[in-house]
């Protein structure tokens, strides 16, 4: 059998059941991994081996003795630590709550994971209270990116696209809020899905901006990201992606990396490869236009400084100096904008709602890029003030479209390259198919060389 | 083309992160509480800008 870390949920799930590999053989396996290349990386905060043995052993039981185990039975998820799990302490990757009580309850989503038989394998590092940057600044470092070390994963789920990407675990949840799942996803060169708003329940989730929060599934290909999704909205489980994608009607949007956020070359040409390989699936090209995307970007950070800063308000009078600085530089103008500012945002917000729903009248799938530059180095803050921001994600949390973003290539110094394929609300079916069907094309997730 | 930020002097700054509360953070970090309050008000007033520009009819078409 080939190195068990590299299999993914689906290939898991089959392993097990098949009888080629347990539970607890995969557990020695990943934190053998986990020891080996976790210095390296940073994507944890914690990890509590012995249970994720005994929870192993628990799952070997399972399927020695259980015809019908659960769909996720002895599969390890990581969780975002801005995620309640019982037990663990919701650090938010912050001096604020480092030392605060551990959570009782897990959130709704680590419940419906749990139901579904998975592992919840420990905590993962994220931008403080998921918001800002890469930091230095903070009680843990920042993690890095599996494809090289010296250039950040994305975030502010980093700890999670760094985990899975790294071949640390399978799969893991983070939230997006402006593009948090997504990001990295696009960054470590992995699929992340943003569902439709309110699918996936944000009970037991701190809040960054309530009104744009999401959480999300990171796996390293399309199916796995299908099934985590299931798993998360307690659906029935689905596997054996893609179907067709003929005469699937795809808008193309290249005005926002062509003009409004002019991207790197090598984004360019991914973009233009990937409609090629859409166009060759079958699916009917239509070049559209959006609203511009810097129109997207104002709307969301007025939303979410404004919504930010009421949830920090009290920490940010009593003591502000325990936040990292670029937290304090993102939430703080939020104590500054006026409420009509604000209305204002909310009135542009409800227009450019209605200019994505109105053009998915005439298409199926949007296909956007992503990041519009590969991820650059984690210790040139002058080049993550330049490059951080230029993506084309914030448009759909804002209008609360599903998402998701994934691998489109490497660049010339070998790092991930994204697209994002957008759908109408609650289509995450024909939004997976239509990124599966494109990853198969490609020839499947690639891993990076560590 | 971003929006420049609006003429406001540091006292009048300063003035209004106090008597919102963040009194602290005006002693410790002065040059930050500067920033965000000038970055607000450049993003109302880009905010601002954007709403009248929708509200605008199109352009005539060309004859």
């Amino acid at each position: 059998m080939s190195d068990p870390c590299w299999l993914g949920v689906a290939g898991l799930a089959k392993a097990y059941r098949t009888g080629s590999l347990r539970p607890t053989d995969l557990t020695e396996a990943l934190i053998a991994r986990i020891d080996r290349l976790e210095p390296a990386l940073h994507a944890f905060i914690a990890l509590d081996r012995e249970a994720l043995r005994a929870d192993a052993r628990a799952a070997d039981a399972v399927f020695a003795h259980n015809g019908d185990p659960a769909p996720l039975t002895g599969i390890p998820i990581g969780i975002k630590d801005v995620i309640d799990v019982a037990g663990f302490t919701t650090t938010c990757h912050s001096a604020i709550l480092e030392h605060a009580p551990p959570a009782t309850l897990d959130a709704a989503v680590v419940t419906h994971l749990r139901r579904a038989g998975a592992t919840i394998a420990g905590k993962l590092a994220t931008h403080e209270f998921a918001i800002g940057g890469p930091a230095f600044d903070l009680p843990f470092p920042p993690a890095r990116n599996p494809w090289n070390v010296a250039h950040h994963p994305g975030g502010s789920s980093s700890g999670a696209g760094t985990a899975v990407a790294g071949g640390l675990l399978p799969g893991a949840i983070g939230t997006d809020t402006a593009g948090s799942v997504r990001n990295p996803a696009s960054a470590c060169g992995i699929v992340g899905l943003k569902p439709t708003r309110g699918v996936v329940p944000t009970k037991g989730v701190f809040p960054l901006a309530p009104s744009l929060d999401h959480v999300g599934p990171l796996a390293r290909c399309v199916d796995d990201v299908a099934l985590l999704f299931a798993a998360m909205t307690a659906q029935k489980i689905r596997s054996g992606m893609p179907g067709k994608i003929e005469d699937v009607r795809i808008g193309v949007v290249r005005h926002f990396h062509e003009r409004d956020m002019p991207c790197d070359d090598a984004v360019a040409a991914a973009f233009e490869a990937a409609v090629s390989v859409l166009a060759r699936l079958g699916a009917r090209i239509v070049p559209i236009d959006l609203a511009p995307l810097n129109d997207f970007a104002d709307v969301t950070r007025a939303v979410m400084q404004a919504e930010g800063f009421a949830v920090h308000r009290a920490w940010m009078r009593a003591r502000p100096g325990d936040y990292c600085a670029i937290t304090r530089r993102t939430l703080l103008p939020g104590a500054f904008l006026s409420a009509d500012a604000l209305a204002t945002a909310l009135r542009l917000r409800a227009a450019l709602f209605a200019n994505v729903e109105d053009t998915f009248a005439g298409v199926d799938i949007l296909l956007t890029a992503s990041s519009m530059t590969p991820a650059c180095r984690i210790d040139d803050p002058a080049e993550i003030a330049r490059t951080y921001m230029r993506n084309a994600r914030a448009p759909f949390n804002l209008t609360g479209h599903p998402a998701l973003a994934m691998m489109a290539g490497l660049s010339p110094d070998g790092l991930p390259l994204s697209i994002q394929f957008a759908a109408r609300r609650h289509q995450e079916a024909l939004l997976l198919n239509v990124a599966a069907a494109y990853e198969q094309a490609m020839g499947g997730p690639r891993r990076p060389p560590i | 083309m971003p929006d420049s930020p609006p003429a406001i002097d540091d006292a009048a700054i300063a003035a209004w992160a106090c008597a919102i509360g963040l009194e602290t953070a005006m002693r410790e970090r002065p040059q930050e509480i500067h920033d965000a309050a000038r970055a607000a008000l450049t993003l109302g007033a880009s905010l601002a800008r954007l709403e009248a520009a929708m509200a605008e009819p199109p352009p005539p078409l060309a004859p």
